[in-house]
């Protein structure tokens, strides 16, 4: 194998946003050398550039942390696990603290403390505002990583596979350097996934294109347990028309607060159809049964209307500056300027709650396997409150590092390996969907109809019937589409492992591939919740059960049952 | 009324020594198209060898799919093709492309 084509590290990050940065400044501050490994351009892909300014930790006298926590369980429609809450809630100031320090900065009142926004589902207002946003706090910890010699950081590279030795634990990866299209090898005893969510598998989501779910697969094929993959937020109020600005998300926590933009949610016929400030998976019910009543706007949704606002235009327009310029100008330049019309709204899939289960620590089921961020599955539960999820990638992050240093010291290196074959079985997989591209459907028509699948069958609302014809439909794509592929390798006529640089068509296939794997999980995961919590909305099982637990699955297991995991109140009380 | 946006955009793979050529699009479309909307038009259907970045924030800020409009650098999201009009595509960072429209962003802001 050529030199370039081989590197050796301590501990392998894929992913480069919110949680893979904090985790590659923690574990190379213990002392390790990293390799973090991002799949599109570091800082500018990927899920964290697009989160909205929503940071959650406690930082008013009258509120607790203890609130914060009961906040939490109750917002996860008590499917969360606890001990994972507790360590959030304990931590969530702190890491703050430290982003500020990496030159992170947050909205102040003048006297210097947060000034945070009351969002629903807080009992206190609590969400810290990042200036930029997600991007805003991205660029400061990849400012932060690059000061580090032991970080080194790889935009544009596909990682396919973790390798595991005898003792069924990593000892390397196998990725795809986009840059040249090469298949190369990472030598490396400790792996933490940090890829964001699979929101990519819903025909409508104002996620990345790159959301799919490449972490939860990888984990998933390395034999790791997951947990609730049925766990998918509908975020309720995104841009569905006019085409240019589809996909932006407006926060209707901001437009609805009388105290913020003093606006309303209308629906097609121009009537209020919802009172007070409620919670996401409550709204995305009232937009449903509104779209389904036939009082929905013309392309199937509700409206935001700020053209009444309760605040006069001077005041409405120094709001909108103040709290969300970035997407005000953006709609503005684009023809849509908030003050003077409505804009059509639709609930879009937005934030997997499910993924691969962890412990406080951020362990995976897989020793030297870690996970942190979207990608970890157990945190939020059945609905997630606003914030935390950017508070979840950098108190993770920092745990999911520790521990890779932690198994990275104890364990010896694993020696050189030998990692050819390896790279061979790669090439031969990513060989078979390079010859998509002789077939009759092209990888993005393949998306599309799984996405159209999954937003048909497993998507707002869910039944048995429908979920078993929504696996029926997956399996008859995977047939049609890939699984022939390996019977016409010989109709292929590129040399195996020959690429070229920027592969798109390939990428876009891999991604396919394995969203159909992921994609059967989910609608097995769906199948087996019988019962609506949070945003889990079975219309055959249409309350919740007595008791909320966990859906596990792992490979060559049927779906299982598992515990949510009540705190041991003995355990924080020192 | 419907009426073409032409494009035409600079095609180069660096690692062949071919050098580089600029192909001609174009869309039939009746509204005005962003940058970024009308790329995905084209690799979706017409050119599935087109290089792009066709990541999206959102809300204008990450540059992930800045292109050279006209010899302009500008933001592909925010910026929108008229039907009627001719245009040109070009790489915003030639000097560490990848491919096509496509730049290294780690050499262009190490």
């Amino acid at each position: 194998m050529k030199n370039d084509h081989f590197l050796e590290t301590d501990v392998l990050i894929v992913g480069g946003g919110g949680a893979g940065m904090r985790a590659a400044i923690e574990a190379a501050s213990l002392g390790c050398r990293v390799i973090v490994a991002n799949k599109g351009a570091v800082g500018r892909s990927g899920t964290t550039p697009m989160a909205m300014e929503a940071y959650q930790a406690v930082c008013s006298p009258e509120d607790s942390e203890e609130i914060h926590f009961q906040d939490t369980v109750a917002g996860g429609r008590e499917l969360g696990d606890e001990n994972l809450i507790r360590v959030l809630v304990k931590e969530a100031r702190q890491r703050a603290q430290d982003l500020e320090k990496y030159g992170v900065r947050f909205k102040k009142k003048a006297d210097g403390s947060f000034d945070p926004m009351h969002h629903p589902g807080q009992s206190f207002p609590r969400t810290l505002f990042i200036q930029g946003g997600g991007y805003g706090m991205l660029a400061g910890l990849v400012r932060e990583a690059k000061k580090n010699s032991k970080i080194k950081i790889m935009s544009d590279v596909l990682v396919t596979k973790i390798l595991l030795d005898q003792d069924r634990v990593p000892c390397g990866a196998i990725y795809l350097d986009l840059k040249d299209g090469k298949v190369k090898a990472i030598q490396c005893p400790a792996v933490i996934l940090a890829t964001g969510g699979y929101e990519e598998l819903w025909a409508f989501n104002d996620a990345s294109l790159t959301a799919c779910g490449d972490g939860v697969f990888l984990a998933y094929e390395a034999g790791a347990k997951l947990v609730d993959l049925e766990m998918l937020l509908f975020y309720p109020t995104v841009v569905i028309h006019p085409p240019s600005v589809k996909g932006t998300l407006f926060q209707y926590e901001l437009v609805i607060n009388p105290e913020i933009l003093g606006g309303r949610l209308l629906n097609g016929r121009d009537e209020p159809f919802i009172a007070g400030m409620p919670l996401r998976d409550a709204l995305i019910r009232a937009i449903c049964q509104e779209v389904k009543m036939g009082r929905g706007t013309k392309h199937g949704g509700v409206f935001i209307d700020l053209t009444n606002s309760s605040l006069s235009r001077e005041n409405l327009t120094g709001a909108l500056e103040k709290w969300q310029p970035n997407q005000f100008h953006y709609l503005k330049d684009m023809g849509v300027d908030l003050r003077e019309v409505m804009v059509e709204v639709a609930p879009h899939a937005h934030f997997t709650m499910g993924g691969v289960a962890v412990d406080e620590c951020a362990r995976t089921s897989v020793g030297g396997l870690y996970a942190a961020g979207e990608v970890a599955g157990n945190l939020h539960g059945a609905n997630r409150v606003s914030g935390n999820a950017l508070a979840e990638t950098q108190v993770f992050g920092v745990r999911a590092g520790v521990s890779a240093a932690t198994w990275v010291n104890r364990k010896k290196n694993p020696g050189v390996k030998e990692f050819s074959a390896a790279v061979g079985k790669a090439e031969a997989l990513l060989d078979d969907l390079q010859s998509a591209r002789n077939h009759f459907l092209r990888p993005w028509q393949i998306r599309k109809r799984l996405q159209e699948i999954m937003w048909q069958w497993c998507g707002i609302e869910r039944e048995a019937e429908g979920l078993r014809r929504g696996l029926a439909e997956l399996e008859k794509l995977e047939r049609e589409s890939f699984r022939s592929q390996a019977n016409r390798r010989e109709n292929n006529l590129l040399p195996s492992g020959q690429y070229g640089a920027y592969p798109q068509e390939l990428q876009d296939a891999w991604e396919t591939w394995i969203m159909i794997t992921l994609g059967k999980l989910v609608c097995t995961s769906a199948l087996f919740r019988e019962e609506t919590r949070g945003h889990h909305i079975r219309l055959d099982y249409p309350a919740p059960a007595e008791e909320a637990v966990h859906t596990f699955l792992s490979k060559g297991r049927e779906p299982e049952r598992g515990k949510v995991n009540k705190e041991d109140l003995a355990q924080w009380k020192k | 009324m419907e009426k073409m946006i032409k494009v035409s955009i600079r095609r180069e793979n660096p690692s062949s020594a071919k050098g580089h050529t600029y192909q001609s699009y174009e869309i039939l479309t009746d509204r005005d198209m962003t940058i970024l909307e009308a790329l995905k038009e084209i690799y979706w259907n017409h050119d599935g060898t087109l290089a792009h970045r066709h990541y999206r924030c959102g809300r204008r800020i990450c540059r992930s799919c800045e292109v050279k409009l006209d010899g302009k650098n500008v933001r592909g999201c925010a910026t929108l093709l008229n039907p009627g009009k001719s245009y040109q595509l070009e790489p915003a960072h030639p000097e560490t492309l990848i491919r096509d429209l496509v730049f290294n962003f780690d050499l262009t802001h190490p």
